[in-house]
């Protein structure tokens, strides 16, 4: 069961400008979907650069449960799945083999692992060509290795910034059915996307950040 | 399915640039340190051993946030949440390539003698020993230093620390043309040299003064210091590295602000070929944003003028102006990366040997400078005359093209190789 996520006064800004987020206190619960809305350059990207310990906040503070995610960012990130807007992946695995690699890493491998795996990827509908070298994926089939790599380990909070980027009418729609489930078992997500039609029905939130904010640099 | 180990999957360490940069800069090291070897004696070698550290300090006390930062894996060491001692020896292996071109050419410095190798081989022995103690303890210091100076260059670069700094340029105009936030790094690696100097001044004394103890513990301080605060910042050290990368990663990948030095203008180009010159322009921009090369060249030659007026070997002169013109010919590299020139982008608009040729100008850009500083060491030294600056000109020429056609061949051509 995810515990809330806490923003308390958050201030961001890139060097001595003005701030892309400006004391921002928000309170993400356990069993929702929050979407984060508003236009390029708003701060979306920079607000989940912060909650995935990607950047650090120039004042204020981020609280997963009684855990400072800033000071304890291992201890935090063991409850957290992600999905960046970059990719990030590693060329020359599989998506299987990366997988695989996520949950041992996080002591989460056991006799059931390669099942777990098939059946996620089969949900995603990342096809036979699964077991081709990640740097050979399309666009799309990249958006689902990393979608399967934020859902792997079970977590509590998924963050993700337009998950639904590349997909296709079907993966979309599994995307949304798993990022459903994920919330009715007690997970807290946090969204950005701009693609609102797909998930506006599932919010159970929406944090609308400002358009007057300052351009926020590129993830 | 097959089982995977982790550990046959390295994180992405280097690309294929990088590490045919530091295998070619290594070749080069071993060579240089064999030939100052040769029919040297053992007080030569002790007395080159610790230049050798002296020189290797001060890439260590520069090269942390160059070499490590902004870490290319951290996305994907969140996905696998490396606990906090697994994220330390994983960027402390990151070193490993750099502490290899420093010991490697210093154990040929020691060892390399043809005509009498096992000869005094205590001796020799002992002053590898005091010079690998040195280089280890500036490496651990500076690399300890750098990885946790992200809190500190966060709050300077936002203006919450560094106070007196912000009004010393506003006020009087002084200062230097930084990001703020990078002028803690700047202290650090001053701070770090200067430790590592004294450290070897110490060692130097010691050895003269026939206090083998003094010479022998100074070294092994340094390192007994460094390791000291590794072991410190073991447990947290998830907070250091996700910190400090993610500064790094403003400031050097996706600051709001280009940058807050006067960017090199197009007209300044006249001296390339206009074929090149859009694309010269271009890359010289991306490299000055990422790499103060002016103040590193200056630098360099600064320690060239010092060995001359030292009466350095015209061998040792003829060994650094190598390593110099091989590190500044090789940061066209940094220009070959994925992020600096997506393949397609590059593919598209211009050909292979027109990189080949766009990278060479960017290197030729230091040739004046080079030139200059060899003519003014002419002009003041009777060892060395016009040809000799004639021939370091085209030492000059010939790896400004080598080292752009190693940095092309490894990124875009790999990339037309792999679209076929």
């Amino acid at each position: 069961m995810a515990s809330s996520l806490v923003l308390t006064d958050v201030t961001k800004r890139y060097g001595d400008g003005p701030p892309v987020l400006d004391a921002l206190s928000h309170r993400f619960s356990p069993g929702t979907l929050t979407v984060l809305v508003g236009p390029n350059g708003a701060g979306k990207t920079t607000l989940l650069r912060l909650l995935s310990v990607l950047a650090y906040p120039t004042s204020g503070t981020v609280q997963y449960g009684d855990l400072a995610v800033h000071a304890h960012p291992h201890r935090y990130l063991a409850h957290v799945g992600l999905v960046h807007a970059g990719v990030g992946l590693p060329e020359h695995l599989t998506a299987p083999e990366l997988l695989e690699w996520i949950l041992r890493s996080r002591d989460g491998w056991a006799d059931d692992g390669p099942d777990r795996i098939a059946a996620l990827l089969d949900r995603l509908q990342l096809d036979e060509r699964r077991t081709n070298r990640i740097g050979t994926y399309s666009s799309g089939m990249t958006q689902k290795a990393q979608i399967a790599a934020a859902l792997i380990a079970d977590p509590d909070v998924l963050l993700m910034d337009e998950p639904l980027r590349s997909l296709d009418t079907a993966t979309t729609e599994a995307t949304v059915a798993l990022i459903e489930d994920f919330v009715a078992d007690g997970g807290l997500a946090v969204v950005a996307s701009h693609l609102t039609d797909a998930l506006a029905p599932l919010a159970d939130d929406t944090l609308t950040l400002d358009s007057m904010s300052p351009a926020e640099p590129a993830a | 399915m097959s089982v995977v180990s982790s550990d046959r999957f390295s994180l992405r360490a280097s690309a294929g640039a990088q590490r045919l940069a530091y295998g070619g800069l290594l070749v080069l090291l071993c060579g240089a340190a064999a030939l100052l070897g040769v029919g040297a004696d053992v007080g030569t070698r002790t007395s080159g051993l610790r230049l050798w550290a002296l020189a290797a300090s001060g890439v260590f006390a520069l090269a942390p946030p160059n070499v490590l930062l902004p870490d290319p894996n951290t996305t994907l060491l969140q996905r696998l949440n490396y606990p906090p001692a697994r994220l330390l020896r994983y960027q402390l292996g990151r070193m490993g390539p750099l502490l290899a071109l420093a010991i490697v050419p210093a154990a040929l410095l020691a060892y390399a003698d043809p005509a009498a190798p096992l000869q005094h081989l205590g001796a020799k022995t002992a002053a590898l020993g005091q010079a690998l103690l040195l280089m280890g303890g500036a490496a651990g210091d500076s690399f300890v230093h750098f990885a946790t100076l992200g809190p500190r260059s966060q709050a300077w670069q936002e203006g919450q620390a560094g106070t007196w700094y912000a009004r010393a340029v506003e006020e009087r105009g002084q200062g230097v043309s930084l990001p703020r936030g990078l002028v803690p790094a700047l202290f650090a690696t001053t701070r770090c040299f200067a430790v590592a100097l004294t450290a070897i001044l110490v060692n130097g004394a010691a050895v003269q003064a026939g206090l083998p103890v003094v010479a022998w513990g100074v070294g092994l301080a340094l390192v007994g210091w460094a390791a000291l605060r590794l072991r410190r910042h073991r447990r947290g050290y998830d907070r250091h590295f996700y910190q400090t990368t993610a500064f790094y990663a403003e400031v050097m990948g996706g600051g709001v602000r280009a940058s807050e030095r006067e960017p090199v203008p197009y007209s300044a180009l006249y001296w390339v070929l206009p074929r090149w010159r859009p694309s010269v322009w271009a890359s010289l921009r991306q490299l000055d944003r990422r790499l103060p090369l002016g103040r590193l060249v200056a630098l360099a030659h600064a320690g060239l003028w010092l060995l001359c007026l030292r009466g350095a070997p015209s061998s040792l002169v003829a060994g650094y102006l190598a390593v110099v013109f091989i590190a500044q010919t090789a940061t066209c590299g940094l220009l070959a990366t994925p992020t600096a020139a997506p393949p397609p982008f590059q593919l598209t608009l211009q050909s292979i040997g027109d990189w080949v040729g766009t990278r060479t100008f960017v290197n030729l850009r230091w040739l004046g400078a080079h030139a200059g500083s060899l003519a003014l060491v002419a002009l003041f030294d009777d060892t060395y005359g016009l040809a000799w600056v004639g021939l370091w000109a085209g030492v000059h020429g010939g790896l400004s093209l080598v080292a752009a056609a190693v940095a092309t061949g490894a990124h875009e051509g790999r990339a037309r190789r792999a679209a076929a």
